[in-house]
């Protein structure tokens, strides 16, 4: 698949793409959400990673635009701080997976294949 | 209703002195006129007896008048020598000197001889005596005094005398009434000096004044002892000389403002002092006014009571004097009154004021203004001013109370803001590590995927893994703990706080058609938990077990005393909710307790809660598990440890 990876920390970044081109996805890596916007428009991605704590323009929001402008991808958001607020706020902008850091590459793997499947995984 | 205290000292104040001012008017004006009066009554008695000596003087005039002309020589000497006329010249220069209404020379038998010529002579027939001649003749010697006339005696001295003496009675009020209508005798002041030859009576010469209508004796009486006082245009003195009981000269008025003569003494007085001979003083009704009277009696030469003496002081004088003592005792009782009133209000205020200040004071606390700008410093030597001074001092306690509690508050506020503060630092660091964290995890995870590691290597590393859980579960904590709330243990009995959970669920299981039972276990021992945090973890579940759940289904709640392990372990109580949902499919029961998972719509659900319910449980040492079976149900089974116990 084709996996969009947005964070502003590039340790992150660097993680996704090892774990996911691993399995033999096809990562593309961004540092924000203005890139990450580019990125699609130049070619949509089928999921993406987004951090939700960005500075200028965090992930809530671009999340809001993508799943307006691209209602098929999937989107599963990272956070470092997991509040009733924060996942409150990613559902209402339509996030289908949350994920907390920090996770080990099992987590991700689950929780991408669980994107993929919208059902069960193993 | 309110009664202003000030209007209740004005009223004492006013109370006091018209009470006062009331009693000392009566009881003064009272006194006031009895000692007036009683003064008055001892005046007028003494005026009595300067009335008596007028009345003597004028008979003393008679006396040396006679006494002159009967000792001389000359006049015995004119006798002898037969010269009567010339006697009787004498006399009669005499008698108009010394102003006497008769006089005349009188036979050694005691017959008056004739006046002069043109005098009617009487001759034969019965002599017209003269008392005082006759007992002038008998004792051989002078006599002067009150005597009784005859009107025909009256007659032969002189007509007008004898017209002057007729008087006619008056009816008066409360006299005592007489027969004859009209009087004709008179009353006379007389003397009779005999005039002696050779030590013989030769002749007697005799002279006096009739009283009837008299006003010389009066006038003089009134002018003298009254000094003509006047009073409302009457005389204030007045004087009277009664024959029997008869006014026969007087200068009491009648209310035309005739001297009142012909009217009668009233019969009390006429008793006592005319029939008993005594005096009297007291105030008497004389003819038209009260007055306060004095009356002695009139003894003839004979020593018989003829008549009587009377002087009055009129009362009205002095009932003016009882008025105007009353009307100035008024006077000063409402003035006393209106001092009261002033003294009244201003001893108010004085005393009010602090008052006021201080009810103003206690208004401005009330409402908020613990240091009220009302100056209460000025404070009376009194229990108000001790009053003033514990208010300030509790006013004082309060603002330190206060102080007191706003600096705790303050450091209260302080430490938890710091504790807010650390809670965001904590959660920023944490926030922090997490990145770099990630990387150390998954390429640690990476690594231990490869194949070609040797066994050190790989069991280094896998020491490395294990450290980097370590931290990420501290980690997880930290954030954990910096979003916690506090935890407020006590006692508590669980089937209660179920019962009441249950209760707050019930209306929506009815409206859902759902059955809610509970089934409580007996003899469970108090839990050491913090209720309110317990019961939104069991809101939390319950909630769940009605989603889930479809009408007509059911919802069981069960409490029991268990171990934590079937055998052995910490005793706890175990809650188990069971519900007759769809069940949750395996694969979400390892996620349910997620913080984010959520099989609900979005918007419907945090995906928190049972996340959330997990952490107080496992704060309070207790579990949460889950069993479910796709289309039957699940039951979700809490344990927590008892009083003392732990798990």
């Amino acid at each position: 698949m084709k996996i969009l990876a947005v964070d502003d920390e590039p340790i992150v970044l660097q993680c996704c793409q090892r774990i996911l081109e691993d399995q033999g996805h096809a990562v593309r890596l961004v540092g924000s959400a203005d890139e990450a916007i580019a990125a699609m428009k130049l070619d949509p991605f089928e999921i993406l990673l987004v951090d939700i704590k960005m500075p200028v323009r965090d992930g809530i929001d671009l999340v809001r635009e993508i799943k307006e402008k691209w209602p098929k991808t999937s989107i599963l958001v990272m956070t470092g701080y997991a509040t009733s607020e924060t996942v409150r706020r990613s559902r209402i902008v339509g996030a289908d997976e949350f994920i907390a850091k920090p996770f080990t590459p099992e987590e991700l793997l689950e929780k991408i294949c669980s994107i993929l499947s919208k059902g069960g995984c193993r | 209703m309110f009664y202003s205290t000030r209007l209740k000292i004005v009223v004492s104040f006013l109370a006091v002195s018209l009470i006062g001012g009331t009693v000392s008017l009566l009881v003064g004006t009272r006194l006031l006129y009895t000692s007036v009066l009683n003064e008055a009554g001892m005046r007028v008695g003494l005026d009595l007896n300067a009335a008596r000596e007028i009345y003597n003087n004028r008979l003393q005039e008679i006396k040396t008048t006679l006494a002159v002309l009967s000792q001389d020589p000359a006049t015995a000497l004119a006798f002898r020598a037969g010269d009567v006329q010339r006697i009787q010249s004498r006399l009669e220069i005499a008698r108009k000197a010394a102003g006497l209404d008769f006089a005349g020379i009188s036979t050694p038998a005691g017959a008056p001889l004739p006046k002069g010529e043109g005098a009617k002579n009487r001759d034969g027939g019965a002599p017209v005596l003269n008392p005082a001649v006759e007992l002038a003749l008998s004792r051989k010697a002078p006599v002067y005094g009150t005597v009784v006339l005859s009107p025909e005696y009256l007659k032969f001295e002189d007509q007008d005398l004898a017209d002057r003496a007729r008087i006619a009675a008056v009816p008066t009020l409360r006299a005592a009434s007489r027969e004859e209508k009209e009087e004709g005798s008179g009353l006379a002041l007389a003397g009779a000096a005999p005039v002696f030859l050779d030590g013989k009576v030769v002749c007697l010469l005799y002279g006096g004044i009739l009283l009837n209508r008299d006003v010389t004796i009066v006038d003089t009486i009134r002018d003298t002892v009254f000094h003509n006082e006047t009073y409302k245009g009457r005389n204030i003195g007045t004087a009277t000389i009664f024959f029997e009981d008869l006014r026969i000269s007087t200068n009491v008025l009648t209310p035309e403002g005739k001297r009142a003569i012909g009217t009668r003494i009233s019969a009390e007085v006429k008793n006592a002092v005319l029939d008993e001979g005594r005096k009297w003083t007291d105030r008497a009704f004389v003819v038209n006014d009260w007055y306060l009277t004095a009356y002695e009696p009139i003894e003839d030469i004979r020593g018989e009571r003829v008549g009587i003496l009377y002087v009055g002081v009129l009362e009205e004088k002095y009932g003016d004097i009882r008025r105007n003592a009353f009307t100035i005792f008024i006077a000063l009782t409402i003035l006393g009154m209106g001092l009261s009133v002033g003294l009244g209000l201003f001893l108010a205020s004085r005393i009010m004021g602090p008052v006021y200040r201080l009810i103003e004071a206690s208004k401005q606390v009330s409402a908020g203004n613990l240091s009220p700008p009302i100056d209460l410093d000025r404070a009376p030597k009194s229990e108000i001013g001790i009053l003033q001074k514990t208010f300030q001092e509790m006013l004082e306690s309060v603002r330190e109370r206060y102080r007191r509690q706003k600096a705790e508050s303050e450091i209260q506020l302080l430490q938890s803001e710091k504790q807010a503060s650390i809670g965001r630092l904590a959660a920023g660091v944490a926030h922090e590590i997490n990145n770099p964290l990630t990387g150390v995890l998954t390429f640690t995870h990476l690594l231990l995927r490869r194949k070609d590691l040797p066994e050190e290597v790989r069991k280094d590393l896998e020491t490395v893994a294990q450290a980097t859980e370590r931290v990420r579960k501290i980690i997880k904590g930290l954030l954990d703990f910096s979003r916690q709330t506090a935890l407020y243990p006590e006692p508590l009995n669980i089937n209660n706080l179920v019962r009441s959970t249950v209760a707050l669920v019930e209306n929506q299981a009815l409206v859902k058609g759902i059955l809610l039972k509970f089934e409580p276990g007996e003899n469970i021992p108090p839990v050491t938990a913090d209720s309110s945090q317990i019961q939104s973890v069991l809101m939390n579940i319950f909630l769940n077990a009605l989603d889930a759940t479809n009408p007509g289904g059911s919802v069981t709640i069960t409490s029991r005393l268990q171990s934590l392990s079937e055998k052995a372990g910490p005793r706890g109580v175990e809650l188990t909710v069971t519900d007759t949902g769809c069940g949750i499919p395996p694969e979400n029961i390892t996620k349910l307790f997620d913080p984010f998972f959520s099989t609900k719509e979005v918007g419907q659900g945090t995906g928190l809660g049972l996340s959330v319910s997990l952490g107080i449980v496992e704060r309070h040492g207790g579990t949460i598990r889950v069993e479910s079976e796709i289309g039957k149900g699940s039951t979700f089974t809490i344990w927590l440890p008892v009083e003392g116990q732990k798990g």
